[in-house]
């Protein structure tokens, strides 16, 4: 019999991409990228460093209050000394309290500012959110500003020479011999998220892929036309292969479109990129990112093998998605650059591995020997899995009837001569 | 090509199902393996096809063990099922890449059986979209791909109307007159009677009756003779061969009885009559089945 790796490789391959649910998920990803791409120059503000505060020098000059960007909402004046000082039109200046509060509540006014003195502000909300304190920041910091300098004024200390000696902050140079961990965050995030949705919806797909040729009765066919392992090999990999043509579009995409838009980005953002991405380790994640779809793939497939109907995948891959979600959980101590016991004893599990291993190397938790060797016993440890999948599949493709534990079914593969 | 089934066995869960089944077949000779529901076809066949493997016996093709992997196969499962959401013409070029056929031929290949099974509109749709007559001709088509040497059909005449059983004898015919090696299960007496030249008989896992279906006709009709008479006159007949001695059974205006010239030269002379037709019996497919796997034989 011709083993038709290839055959079967190129048939899903093209069966999966072929198809209009690949091809809009495809097309909706591709224009979030772009878009997330775009959006630094899109929102080039939000991007940019916040201006410089510190007006001291006049905002002891009641003429200067002009130098403020109007704060939003309205204000009574309890106390005079602010008056002139804050930045609040006149439509905005309320006689008494209750008349502030009314303008509150009927929606006149985003919020309210009651100056008891100068040291004292009381604000009215309509409703409390996460984004009420930023409302009030701008006018407290100003009030601060006010009072510190005009403190200055009485002690006749001079604002610049108090300017001066605040500015006069230590320096700290650092000196880092080896890797900074710190800028691996967000890569090992993305990486670690990317591992998790992949293989589980991938996962999924690979598993019901199997389980429906059972469930049609398109399996015996297969089997008395090639060989099992061909099959099992090729559909694996052609899952593999539309995973790793979708991330290349993304990539390159993404790729594309910074290059084109690289002159426009903001220099605070570029330099956070430039700090925060290191491509030594695209590498290594790209080779952790295979090496988890093919683990996970094999093991997929070959528990959609063992059961009869596609409504039962989910149940019997259950124990391969908590496998996934306890690796999930190990990552993220991990990724925070805890190197614990446990977390070094379970990088050298392969289910856990895929994860770990490469975070630890970006948290320099893990010398590069170390990264090597387990690539190598990951490799070993996938082949071997591979091994195992192709005699369930062998054994689960023409096994109809109730579900079975996965010790039972071990247990009945390897029994068979 | 002698395809040679030697006392195959198989059990599942401790109970024997094929109990030593033996058989052969020849190419350029179809071959109609005919059973109940569970008498062991499907069960034959799979483990032909290596599906299961049998607990004991061999497949010998030509005096050397079969191996199915080795040579071109048309193999049609009970079990039928395909890609539902796959086009025709895709899915019979994969499965005629598997068989070994490079891209081109197999889409030739493909064609050419659409075509034939008048399917060639249908080519671009999914399988699902098809009448499960249409469906059937499709898993037919898939077992004719690459032109095999063995065609094996378990079934392949259920679901089919007899237009397309039609086109499906012909299709059966000119395999057989090519020298392929053809062998079908059914229960379809009429289609084996008419379409195999051979026959294997099997119920329980035990083959009953294997051979030529002309022998096996005659031998079954061997002695006996049978008198299609008027109704009128079926009773008195049926009472002088009782007296004559020869009488076996009647059903209805049939009459039958052993075949001795002796006694029957002076019966039928006295009824020449009322006799409607006479001769060596022959029994139907349908008959010897009922008499060798059982009355209650509601299958067939």
């Amino acid at each position: 019999m011709k083993h038709n790796l290839g055959v079967v490789l190129r048939f899903e391959f093209f069966q999966q991409i072929h198809k209009k649910s690949f091809r809009i998920t495809t097309g909706i990803l591709l224009a979030a990228i772009c878009f997330l791409v775009a959006a630094p120059v899109l929102f080039h503000s939000y991007f940019e460093s916040p201006a410089e505060s510190g007006n001291y020098e006049q905002a002891g000059n009641p003429d200067d209050h002009a130098d403020y960007s109007p704060f939003p909402g309205g204000v009574v004046y309890e106390d005079s000394t602010y008056r002139d000082l804050l930045p609040f039109a006149g439509e905005h200046v309320y006689t008494n309290e209750e008349q502030l509060v009314q303008a509150v509540e009927d929606g006149t006014e985003p919020v309210g500012f009651v100056i008891l003195d100068p040291t004292h502000v009381r604000t009215i909300f309509a409703n409390y959110s996460l984004n009420s304190s930023s409302e009030v920041s701008g006018l407290l910091s100003a009030m601060q500003e006010i009072h510190t300098t005009q403190q200055l004024q009485k002690l006749g200390v001079p604002a610049q020479e108090y300017m001066a000696i605040q500015n006069d902050a230590v320096q700290n140079e650092e000196v880092i011999l080896g890797k900074d961990t710190t800028s691996q965050y967000i890569t090992g995030f993305v990486f670690i998220m990317l591992v998790y949705m992949v293989v589980l919806i991938y996962g999924q797909f690979a598993a019901v892929s199997v389980a429906r040729e059972k469930d049609s009765k398109t399996m015996e066919l297969l089997i008395t036309t090639t060989r099992p392992d061909a099959l099992i090999l090729g559909k694996v990999f052609a899952v593999i292969a539309v995973v790793l043509l979708s991330l290349a579009l993304y990539l390159g995409c993404a790729a594309i479109f910074f290059l084109l838009l690289k002159g426009l980005y903001p220099a605070a953002l570029l330099a956070f990129l430039s700090a925060n991405v290191s491509t030594s380790m695209l590498g290594v994640y790209l080779l952790y990112f295979t090496l988890a779809l093919i683990l996970y793939m094999f093991l997929f497939a070959s528990l959609g093998s063992t059961v009869s109907k596609v409504e039962d995948v989910s149940s019997a891959v259950a124990p391969v998605t908590f496998l996934m979600i306890f690796g999930y959980a190990l990552a993220f101590p991990a990724m925070s650059g805890t190197d614990n016991l446990f977390i070094r004893i379970a990088s050298w599990i392969p289910f856990f591995s895929v994860l770990l291993m490469p975070i630890r190397f970006a948290n320099a938790a893990a010398s590069l020997p170390v990264i090597l060797l387990s690539t190598v016993v990951n490799a070993a440890f996938t082949a071997w899995l591979a091994y195992i999948s192709i005699r369930i599949y062998r054994w689960g493709a023409l096994t109809y009837g109730n579900k079975r534990n996965f010790v039972g079914i071990l247990k009945e593969v390897f029994a068979k001569k | 090509m002698i395809l040679e089934i030697r006392q195959i066995r198989k059990s599942f869960g401790g109970r024997e199902v094929l109990h030593g089944t033996s058989f052969q077949v020849t190419s350029g000779r179809a071959m109609g393996f005919l059973g109940r529901n569970g008498a062991g076809k499907s069960t034959t066949f799979r483990c032909l096809m290596q599906v299961f493997r049998q607990d004991s016996g061999e497949f010998l093709l030509d005096g050397r063990p079969f191996d199915p992997g080795k040579h071109r196969v048309g193999y049609m499962p009970e079990e039928r099922g395909m890609y539902g959401k796959v086009t025709l013409k895709d899915q019979l070029m994969y499965f005629a890449q598997l068989k070994g056929a490079s891209r081109k031929a197999a889409e030739q290949d493909a064609m050419h059986w659409l075509t034939y099974f008048g399917l060639e509109e249908f080519r671009n749709q999914n399988l699902e979209t098809l009448s499960k007559g249409n469906q059937q001709k499709v898993q037919i088509a898939q077992a004719f791909l690459c032109d095999p040497d063995i065609i094996i059909l378990d079934e392949p005449f259920s679901g089919l109307d007899p237009v397309n059983a039609q086109v499906f004898k012909t299709s059966i015919r000119e395999m057989v007159s090519r020298g392929k090696l053809l062998i079908f299960s059914s229960h379809q007496m009429a289609y084996v009677e008419e379409m195999c030249d051979d026959i294997t008989l099997i119920d329980k896992g035990t083959v009953l009756l294997t051979g030529s279906l002309e022998e096996i006709r005659t031998e079954e009709g061997r002695n006996r003779f049978f008198i299609e008479c008027r109704p009128e006159a079926a009773e008195r007949i049926a009472d002088a061969a009782v007296k004559a001695g020869i009488f076996i059974s009647r059903l209805d205006n049939q009459i039958f009885t052993e075949n001795r010239e002796d006694a029957l030269k002076g019966l039928l002379g006295r009824s020449f009559s009322d006799i409607l037709s006479c001769g060596v019996w022959r029994p139907s497919l349908q008959d010897i089945f009922i008499k060798e796997a059982g009355e209650d034989s509601h299958e067939a």
